[in-house]
């Protein structure tokens, strides 16, 4: 009997953990829209297979070369593409199931139970993983069928598929997996400002990988390497293929590269052997993403005290006595009020560091050279990143649908409302800059404003088609950062007719999306 | 056209397939109706109906004669909607979120900041008027939610259990203002608490599982419970044995046992005395008669 008590209580634990696990899962995966993106990013890896004929490649080594598409090397592709992407969009895809917990006060239910803590976020962590193998195995089904159909290599090895996988890319979804329940936890974390400082961490810890890279086949795996095993891969990688490019590093690359009309010169490699040492170094980072679990456990009480909106838990923000007085001749008209309330809405929560953020911003933009101007503009853009994925989201946060929906005509006027602060802001943003370019390069000056217009309908698109800021959030702050290095998504100095016909294209598409998102919202239908 | 509000035969289905209003016919007239059931009898879907929040499945609902799934913003005009859960923005002051719903509803932007402030002083938060939402305690943000369902002056006004989380005096504040409210308006309030309606409503309307079961005065529902309602004094430890066997309306502990007040088709027991039926009794005698849980 004595001896059967701890025993009881570790299955009550394990019990405990499998429940909230399940209606976690259940919670996810009961709606079509996740089903949906697990087939959209399933369908998204057969671009990464593309036949010999093709003239890219997505995984490649050396000059145009890659591995026949055998077991093993489809699910090094597989484990790689993973690893990089769903390292980054995993955490905007499981993220918030903590929140929601918290805000809709179901953790009060879970706190009144005799559920340990650290069993509640091992569940909802475990959770994430469970998501991430789903899609993963969606990745791993659509490479098998590539192997059966580009016929280069018909030996089915299960092992071989799968092992790169588990590897190399759950290590790296594990610390994901449990940044995404830090973040959720921390309330100043919860929304926006997460979204951007995990960017900007994965950008770091990607960098960190890079920087360690040393390419020579003999060179030692340095320990414990990158999360995301790229550095393991290249150094196993480079040990299987020591003379593909005689005196020259492996060259492992990841993302598309052309080949100019020549074919692609394919390896053999139908085995992967990892050393202890890079075992060791996946066991250091799988490892690390549960201390990083547990030091969330004594924080959860403190942390999911702070329930409520955004707003309260932020604090109420600054009055902006000088804010009331630009807006006071607005209140005349009932639009203009309308304006102002979301004007007001917008502004008051930001914080004084915000402030202080877009004043070097604004300042930047004004007197500095061109190319420090154009990353003050996005940087300002990126700070009200928010505000764009979100504005359009604020009955469903706050819970006012049923006050406001019931007003006549409302859904139209919101909208012209929301569609009018959004492109002001944008526009308001970046107001030294358009000044400057105006009288110096007034074609960037025009395509500042057609980017300005697009980022505030695609936010407002987004955000009504989703329900969540999220999907514009990661695809802002990707845009973002390539256009800091020179592409011309958002940077608006380099090439700005391309700049703006792109965004000229596209913006037909994001008012179709957002008309029909906005009318089809829930809260306010059937 | 007259103020009237028509329902014909109007039912609700969720996409699953959960019905959770069928074929309700009313014709409602200035006052206050009651609408009285138990929790899930499918109050707040009506609510949601009648507010255009929702659209009918089957049936229509006629305001002024206009069939408000055709022509919302005809009701929308002149609705004053209290919903049972509602939000706030917590960065704005009373007075800014009811100056900004003003503006929503449509109201001429000179009569705002009068309004704002004659709303929030009927539901008793004028001195707090400017103290921002986030503040607010659960009470406090019902009476806002009060004061904004009464801005345009509306002539249909929607209330769905709106005294939930209001405090014992609140509550009585908010039934006074609901009688003074009536007038030549209609007033929908929603609830299953039958002392919220007691004293105000002059037409109530019951539902159970989802359909109407009873629409007509508190007087006609009490008299049909005439002759079904007992009272009687019993041992305290019988108590539970009799509440699983029997509807108790009322129970009050004295110094010779328990004072019961018993709804049934017959006598509980031979030294039961019948008793006039107050609302309570009636409506619980309603729901008895029609099988639904109270």
């Amino acid at each position: 009997m004595a001896a059967a008590a701890p025993w009881g209580a570790i299955v009550n634990r394990l019990r405990a953990v499998a429940a909230v696990l399940v209606a976690d899962l259940r919670q996810r995966l009961r709606t079509p829209r996740f089903w949906l993106l697990v087939a959209g990013l399933a369908a998204l890896m057969w671009w990464c297979f593309p036949a010999a004929d093709r003239d890219f490649l997505t995984v490649s080594v050396g000059d145009g070369m890659r591995g026949r598409y055998s077991s093993a090397w489809i699910g090094m592709v597989v484990a790689l593409m993973y690893s990089t992407t769903l390292s980054l969009a995993g955490f905007y895809l499981v993220r918030g199931t903590l929140v929601r917990d918290i805000e809709t006060r179901a953790w009060q239910l879970l706190v009144a139970t005799t559920m340990s803590r650290a069993a509640y976020l091992l569940a909802k962590w475990l959770s994430h993983l469970v998501v991430f193998l789903l899609v993963m195995a969606a990745g791993l089904a659509v490479g098998l069928l590539v192997q059966w159909l580009r016929a280069e290599d018909l030996r089915i090895d299960l092992v071989e598929l799968v092992k790169p996988v588990l590897v190399l890319t759950l290590p790296s979804l594990a610390l994901t997996a449990a940044c995404a329940v830090w973040f959720d936890l921390v309330p100043w974390l919860r929304r926006s400002a997460g979204n951007v400082l995990f960017f900007v961490l994965w950008v770091m810890l990607m960098t960190l990988g890079v920087s360690q890279a040393d390419q020579r086949p003999d060179a030692p795996m340095p320990f414990p390497g990158d999360p995301h095993g790229l550095l393991l891969a290249e150094h196993d990688l480079s040990r299987d293929w020591p003379a593909i490019d005689p005196g020259k590093e492996l060259g492992l690359s990841i993302g598309t590269q052309a080949l100019q009309d020549k074919p692609p010169v394919l390896l053999e490699w139908n085995r992967w052997t990892p050393d202890a040492g890079g075992l060791r170094a996946r066991g250091f980072w799988s490892g690390l993403a549960l201390v990083v679990l547990a030091l969330a456990v004594p924080l959860l009480d403190r942390c999911a005290a702070h329930v409520g909106s955004p707003g309260k838990a932020r604090g109420d923000g600054a009055r902006l006595r000088w804010l009331e007085a630009l807006l006071a001749p607005l209140q005349r008209s009932a639009f203009g009020a309308l304006v102002a309330a979301e004007v007001r809405l917008v502004l008051r929560p930001r914080r004084a560091w915000w402030w202080l953020a877009l004043l070097v911003a604004l300042g930047v933009q004004a007197f500095a050279p061109d190319k420090a101007m154009v990353v003050a503009m996005i940087a300002a853009w990126m700070l009200a990143l928010d505000a764009f994925a979100r504005l359009v989201l604020r009955e469903q946060e706050t819970g006012t649908a049923a006050l406001v929906f019931t007003a006549p005509d409302m859904r139209r006027r919101l909208l012209a409302v929301r569609a009018v602060v959004a492109i002001g802001l944008a526009w308001a943003l970046v107001l030294p800059a358009l000044l400057r370019l105006a009288w110096s390069h007034p074609q960037a000056a025009l395509a500042a404003v057609v980017v300005g217009v697009s980022l505030a309908a695609w936010g407002l698109a987004t955000g009504a088609v989703f329900r969540n800021g999220r999907v514009f959030e990661l695809l802002a702050l990707a845009a973002a950062y390539v256009s800091v290095q020179g592409a011309l998504v958002l940077n608006v100095v380099i090439d700005p007719m391309t700049t703006l016909r792109w965004h000229l294209l596209t913006l037909p598409l994001a008012l179709v999306v957002l008309t029909l998102g906005w009318w089809k919202q829930p809260a306010f239908a059937r | 056209m007259a103020l009237e509000l028509a329902l014909q035969s109007v039912g609700y289905r969720y996409r699953g397939g959960y019905e959770a209003v069928s074929g309700v016919e009313l014709a409602l007239q200035p006052g206050i109706v009651g609408l009285l059931g138990p929790n899930g009898a499918g109050k707040s879907t009506l609510m949601r109906v009648l507010s255009t929040l929702a659209k009918a499945t089957t049936g229509r609902v006629l305001w002024r004669g206009e069939d408000i799934a055709r022509k919302p913003d005809a009701l929308r005009r002149e609705l004053g909607y209290l919903p049972q859960d509602f939000g706030v923005y917590e960065a704005l002051s009373a007075r800014e979120f009811l100056a900004f719903l003003a503006a929503v509803k449509g109201l001429p932007a000179r009569s705002v900041a009068a309004r704002v402030d004659e709303c929030m002083g009927m539901v008793g938060l004028g001195e707090v008027a400017d103290r921002r939402l986030g503040g607010y305690s659960g009470g406090m943000r019902q009476r806002v939610g009060i004061a904004q369902a009464l801005l345009n002056d509306p002539k249909l006004l929607i209330v769905d259990e709106p005294t939930v989380g209001l405090d014992p005096e609140e509550r009585v504040r908010f039934r006074h203002l609901l009688a003074e409210l009536a007038g030549e308006r209609l007033v929908i309030l929603s609830t299953h608490i039958v002392s919220d309606i007691e004293a105000s409503a002059g037409t109530l309307a019951v539902m159970a599982n989802g359909t109407l079961r009873f629409h007509g005065t508190p007087e006609v529902l009490m008299a049909a419970a005439e002759g079904h309602v007992w009272n009687l004094t019993i041992p305290s430890e019988q108590l539970a044995e009799m509440r699983a066997r029997l509807r108790i309306s009322r129970a009050q502990r004295r110094a010779h046992g328990v004072e019961v007040r018993v709804v049934g088709e017959l006598a509980p027991s031979a030294d039961a005395q019948p008793v006039a039926p107050d609302l309570e009794d009636a409506y619980l005698w309603l729901l008895q008669r029609h099988g639904a849980q109270s």
